[in-house]
């Protein structure tokens, strides 16, 4: 499939940049022309990634978080990579409720949510490597829907 | 993130404005729990009609202060959600234990101040 645009970010892992990352996310995916919802959508799942990003990556220490975004017909992409310590066990993170962090009152959805809100999303990591997560949403016409 | 609050008898009724996410929780938490230091305060509504983005975070937040008010024998009550964070409750199951009603009249009659 033909790739139509391509962005790159990178910034530190600080907290003040998780409404940053949100919205330069959706600001780069608006000209795919997407619906409010599907927006907010995008939103949601770049806000739990990178936040996963910057307290389970890199915890109390700074490091930086990159956000890869790639469109194609109808289909955007998103990758969130950190160089942190990346998740021993990829299929308890990715539990409802599952949270390493409960003394930080983390609900452990954030996988979760990603998924609600995406239409695909795949976690790769190795410990002490880092973590990738890549998101893929498809955008557009109903019919293009039906028929992908 | 702003955070306002009111008293209605036993019922603190708390307002967010803005965008609830981990780097705001924080705040929230700590204002929560600062009103929550009267011990008269049984119930909290959270009124979340001006809350223009939430993310996960933002339940961590609300089973943090239902922990605290249950101990109390209280309720804690959800007003105003739109369907996007609406959704993301729905996903996390937290309408086991937060109702989400119609109205702060709802609310409160529910809470037993009328």
């Amino acid at each position: 499939m033909e790739k139509l645009n391509e962005m790159h970010i990178k910034f530190l892992s600080k907290s003040s940049n998780e409404s940053f990352a949100r919205v330069t996310a959706a600001a780069f995916a608006s000209q795919m022309d997407p619906t409010l919802e599907e927006i907010t959508d995008i939103k949601t799942a770049v806000s739990e990634a990178v936040t996963n990003a910057i307290i389970h990556g890199y915890e109390d220490k700074m490091g930086y978080v990159e956000i890869g975004a790639y469109i194609y017909p109808g289909k955007l992409v998103m990758e969130i990579i950190d160089r942190g310590k990346g998740i021993a066990d990829i299929e308890k993170a990715r539990q409802p409720l599952y949270t390493s962090k409960p003394e930080l009152e983390r609900s452990g959805m954030g996988f979760t949510v990603m998924e609600t809100f995406m239409d695909k999303v795949e976690v790769t990591s190795g410990v002490n490597q880092g973590t990738r997560v890549k998101m893929i949403k498809y955008i557009g016409s109903s019919t293009e829907k039906m028929g992908r | 993130m702003q955070v306002s609050s009111r008293k209605r008898q036993d019922v603190l009724v708390v307002s967010l404005k803005g965008e609830l996410d981990h780097h705001t929780a924080d705040r929230v938490r700590r204002y929560i729990d600062h009103r929550l230091e009267n011990p008269t305060i049984k119930n909290i509504v959270m009124d979340i009609k001006n809350l223009t983005f939430m993310d996960s975070s933002g339940i961590g937040v609300l089973i943090g202060r239902y922990k605290i008010i249950s101990k109390r024998g209280g309720k804690l009550g959800i007003i105003n959600v739109n369907s996007h964070i609406d959704r993301i409750f729905q996903v996390s199951g937290i309408y086991r234990i937060i109702k989400n009603y119609d109205d702060l009249q709802q609310a409160l009659n529910d809470m037993g101040v009328y």
